[in-house]
């Protein structure tokens, strides 16, 4: 329940080979491919020195990328076009995959199915390319006031009539220079934001005409000579026509659907096959080759090793060594993988939109996971409307939304484990204590005070358990001098107890710890913070001890310290708002009570329940999930969460 | 929002970089030094180009591609410090370098001899990125290079000029090119405030008859392409030019195009020696901005004219280090800045 351990997989095979074992690889889809030159180039490829492998090493000298497969690539998509055309969408059938196929083979296979249904695919591209063109010339309608058979226009022995969109500004162009340019040019309408203009000009100029056309961005609009008319009778015309073509389109398709129905096996093969190809076609784009050989890196998950290498040991003359992350370079960054227990696993997404974690960090899932459940109960404690939140997560599981549906599922939850404590039913208070008279129930409305004491101890337990937290990722990563003597660090996390503990003192008139020593203990963190670069450089034995110049270290460090002070008082205190909403959530309800109660009939107290309900549910719910997430985001990752890693995402079909 | 309010912290940023520029003692002494190493070990102390010049960054990429990542860099500071339509009117600048690209892919395919130069010399602003570079780089031919920027308005653009007698085509590509940028501009400029509108429409005003002028002279007078023609592909907007203006010049000898822009405010542009012509043009814009900087603080015009000043900067310096390398004895006269000019 953690980040897990990726290895990193350097592979060389024979280049026959290469195909299947990719094939079987992405089909279990375990391993993350990446560029093999980027192993390469760091000089970092290794398969294992055995005097048998010397000859392999040797080769590596004229190593090339491999080329993507075009051909593949054009065969696929032309069989996705006839997918859409046909209106079928395959499934794909894991079971028909064969390691072992010839790409050329699925390429003629599907060449030679896409073939069969090449002659009524043209017609139906045809029949939708003149659709467009018909819909297209609809633009007439601008030009219907106009009385004139353009046929007669067309046909002019001595002049040119050419009709098209030309913009404003070009046509003033035109206008602006008539004393030059020898044309008629009418403004026949707009149409779609563009202007339509019918230019007429002597057959003797038409090589200048064009030309002068083309420098004003003119585009022609041709119209079949079959339908040259009146523009009324053109528009008609056109109808016609388009009607007649889609009834013959779905005649086509409908034709085409009937052929298909006994091919559908073969088709959902044919996918599957092309899709694992393509897919192996993609990843080889990170493959290396020589003459005879191919290498290839990938990272594999510690738990797939075994399984990654029996697919390898399959084939003969496969070599495959697994490298620690450490032993990688460090240009090439190890993504995370994130594996949890699924009671957490929907909070992931919750982790994501901040950062993926570093391979080096600690996964903040499982503690985010328990925190937000309980700070989201405590703010929004309600066992009928909890129960609601969790409903709606299972709904919205159901139809896919897995881990949004999981959240609300899991903080549903909460908020009826503290309706229960707070002893409220879609806003009634003292229900649940009629039914389960026992001594456990804290009313907040009650008991302000506590409350909100209450939420601030929480928020410190949360604030302590994320310092542990940050310190261990902190000496983790080896940087000493924030996880010892940060504000975030150990030195920070006895600054804060420090500062509790006096505040505890001074607020309850006797204090646990004598003042002065705690005022000395401050003083030594304060210091020790302010010294914190130069100290941890010393004890490093490092040359330079401050990275700046002097005066701005101090400076910046001084005003650091200024920040840490008030951070740890402003962050603490923002705890209260769970105190403060989980008050403001009875409060809201007592408000549409005292209006259920001004309307006084069986009616408006129904009406009140559900609106009150609804609102409280769809618009407290929304701001108690994100200043949650705030309080999350802000308080807590801030002290150990950086989020700055890649998520491992394997390749696979 | 108020004028100082959009501008108070890209305006304060900007006169900072302002600050950093080499200034005319800077570039008499850059001139004199005579080697391309000693150029760079000075600009590498300025902070403009501090983290781009360091060893590290020159083992992987050739200097040039350095500096001008600085400018980037410059440039998406500034950018970033401005929301809504003065963020569009910034990205639409960067649009300036992307028909640079374009020009400069065309140019490559046209002529096989740019064959071998490097796909890392173009210039993306990671801001503005509306074409697939790889895909251009692959193109070996006008016809595939233009399929190739199919879905973007670049290749209905071009198309039209694809069957033109090659010395025409270029020019003409590039007109469209050049119009279609100057296009998008103006119509994210009208989305601005009314001061700053009117301070950029001026300035684009005064690009508009540069480029305008220098269609019309190069289009008839050595592209023989006619005049009507000519006169539908440029711009209007102009400062100084009306269409009546434009029309006419269209329309004259060399001789009388001449005698009248000698007559007008850009006399400067043609009065050396015509290789110079562009950057007369560049030197005339170069000391506008001067001009329009002097009266508008809390305005638009600063963060703009930092970002003219520094690629014009840019350039010279480019200039400077491609003189060192063949020797050139004339630098001075190849800088857009004047260093007689007080």
């Amino acid at each position: 329940m953690a980040i897990k351990k990726l290895r990193m997989m350097n592979a060389v095979c024979e280049r026959s080979s290469l195909d299947a074992i990719l094939s079987e690889l992405i089909t279990d889809g375990n391993c993350g491919f990446i560029d093999a030159f980027l192993e390469i180039d760091e000089g970092d490829f290794s398969i294992g020195i055995a005097e048998e492998n010397a000859d392999r090493i040797l080769d590596m000298e004229d190593i090339t990328p491999l080329v993507e497969n075009k051909k593949l690539k054009r065969v696929s998509e032309s069989f996705d076009d006839l997918m859409k055309a046909i209106q079928y969408t395959p499934n794909m059938k894991h079971e028909t995959i064969a390691h072992d196929v010839v790409v050329e083979q699925v390429i003629m296979e599907t060449e030679a199915f896409c073939e069969a249904f090449s002659l009524k695919r043209d017609t139906l591209k045809q029949l939708e390319e003149r659709l467009d063109y018909l819909k297209r010339l609809k633009v007439l309608e601008c030009a219907k006031h106009i009385e004139i058979d353009f046929k007669r226009l067309v046909e002019m022995n001595f002049f040119t009539m050419k009709f098209g969109y030309l913009t404003r500004e070009k046509a003033k162009r035109i206008s602006q220079n008539y004393d030059h340019i020898k044309a008629l040019v009418f403004h026949i309408g707009t149409a779609e934001e563009k202007e339509l203009y019918m230019i007429i000009s002597p057959k003797s100029l038409d090589l200048e005409m064009s030309r002068i056309l083309r420098s004003t961005d003119f585009y022609e609009l041709n119209i079949d000579s079959n339908l040259l008319d009146t523009p009324k009778n053109m528009l008609m015309k056109i109808e016609m026509e388009i009607e007649r073509n889609l009834g013959q389109q779905q005649a086509l398709q409908d034709e085409m659907g009937k052929g298909l129905e006994p091919r559908k096996a073969e088709i959902d093969r044919l996918m599957t096959q092309l899709t694992t190809c393509s897919k192996v076609n993609e990843i080889k784009r990170y493959v290396a080759v020589t003459e005879e050989l191919a290498y290839f890196a990938a990272w594999v998950p510690e738990a797939s090793l075994t399984m990654v290498t029996s697919v390898m040991n399959g084939y003969r003359d496969a070599l495959v060594t697994f490298k620690h992350q450490d032993e990688v370079s460090q240009r090439i960054q190890t993504p995370t993988l994130m594996v949890n227990h699924w009671f957490f696993r929907p909070f992931e997404t919750l982790i994501k939109m901040y950062g993926v974690p570093s391979h080096t960090e600690l996964d903040p899932t499982p503690f985010f996971g328990v925190a937000y459940i309980l700070m989201f109960g405590a703010m929004f404690g309600d066992l009928g409307q909890g129960l609601v939140i969790s409903l709606a997560g299972l709904i919205i599981s159901k139809r896919g939304g897995h881990d949004m549906g999981g959240v609300l599922v899991r903080i549903g939850f909460g908020a009826m484990l503290f309706g229960v404590l707070y002893d409220s039913f879609f806003g009634y208070e003292n229900l649940i204590s009629r039914w389960l008279p026992i001594p456990i129930y804290l009313r907040p409305i009650e008991n302000i005070m506590t409350i909100l004491l209450l939420s601030i101890i929480m928020g410190l337990i949360l604030v302590y358990i994320s310092l542990v937290y940050g310190i261990i990722n902190k000496l983790r990563q080896g940087d000493y001098q924030e996880g010892l003597f940060g504000r975030n660090g150990i030195n920070g996390t006895i600054l804060l107890s420090a500062l509790l503990l006096y505040g505890y003192g001074v607020a309850a008139g006797t204090s646990l710890i004598s003042n002065r020593i705690l005022l000395a203990v401050m003083l030594l963190c304060v210091t020790l913070l302010l010294i914190k670069q130069p100290l941890s450089r010393f004890i490093s034995k490092e040359e330079h001890l401050y990275e700046e110049t002097l005066s701005a270290y101090y400076v910046e460090a001084g005003f650091d310290i200024f920040e840490t002070l008030l951070s740890m008082l402003s962050n603490t205190a923002s705890f209260i708002r769970i105190g403060a909403f989980a008050l403001n959530h009875v409060g809201l309800f007592i408000a549409f009570h005292t209006l259920s109660e001004m309307i006084g009939t069986t009616f408006g107290n129904i009406l009140m329940f559900i609106l009150g309900n609804a609102i409280i549910i769809g618009l407290e719910g929304l701001v108690v999930f994100i200043q949650g997430l705030r309080l999350f985001y802000y308080e807590l990752f801030s002290k150990y969460y950086l989020g700055e890693g890649i998520l491992f995402e394997p390749d696979h079909l | 929002m108020t004028n100082s309010s959009i501008h108070a912290a890209p305006v304060a940023k900007a006169h900072v970089m302002m600050g950093y520029l080499i200034d005319k003692e800077g570039f008499e002494t850059l001139i004199k030094v005579d080697s391309a190493e000693d150029v760079i070990r000075s600009l590498a102390t300025r902070p403009q180009y501090q983290s781009f010049l360091t060893q590290e960054q020159l083992a992987s990429q050739p200097v040039e591609m350095a500096i001008k990542q600085a400018f980037f860099n410059v440039y998406e500071k500034l950018y970033h410090y401005y929301i809504g339509a003065y963020r569009d009117f910034f990205k639409a600048l960067l649009l300036r370098y992307e028909v640079e690209n374009i020009k400069y892919l065309i140019r490559r395919v046209h002529n096989l001899s740019h064959f071998n130069i490097s796909p890392k010399t173009l210039l993306i602003p990671s801001v503005y990125k509306t074409i697939s570079y790889e895909n251009l780089m692959k193109a070996k031919q006008l016809s595939t290079l233009i399929e190739a920027l199919s879905g973007t308005p670049y290749r209905e653009l071009l198309k039209p000029f694809i069957d033109e007698e090659p010395a025409k085509m270029l020019f003409h590509m590039e007109m469209v090119l050049d119009r279609y940028y100057f296009n998008v501009l103006r119509d994210r400029m009208g989305q601005l405030n009314k001061m700053d509108r009117q301070l950029m429409l001026k300035l684009l005003g005064v690009n508009i008859d540069l480029l305008n002028i220098q269609w019309i002279y190069r289009g008839i007078h050595f592209f023989n392409i006619s005049p009507e023609e000519i006169f539908n592909f440029t711009l209007s907007g102009g400062l100084k030019f009306d269409y009546k203006a434009l029309k006419a010049l269209c329309y004259y000898s060399l001789e009388a195009f001449r005698r009248e822009l000698d007559k007008s405010e850009y006399n400067i542009v043609f009065n050396t020696r015509e290789y110079l012509m562009e950057r007369e043009m560049e030197r005339y814009l170069y000391y506008e901005i001067d001009k329009i900087l002097k009266v508008n603080a809390q305005t638009i015009a600063t963060p703009v004219a930092l970002l003219f000043k520094f690629e014009y900067e840019i350039r010279d310096v480019l200039t400077i280090l491609e003189a060192i390398r063949f020797k050139s004895t004339e630098i001075e006269s190849y800088l857009i800045r004047d260093l007689r000019r007080d």
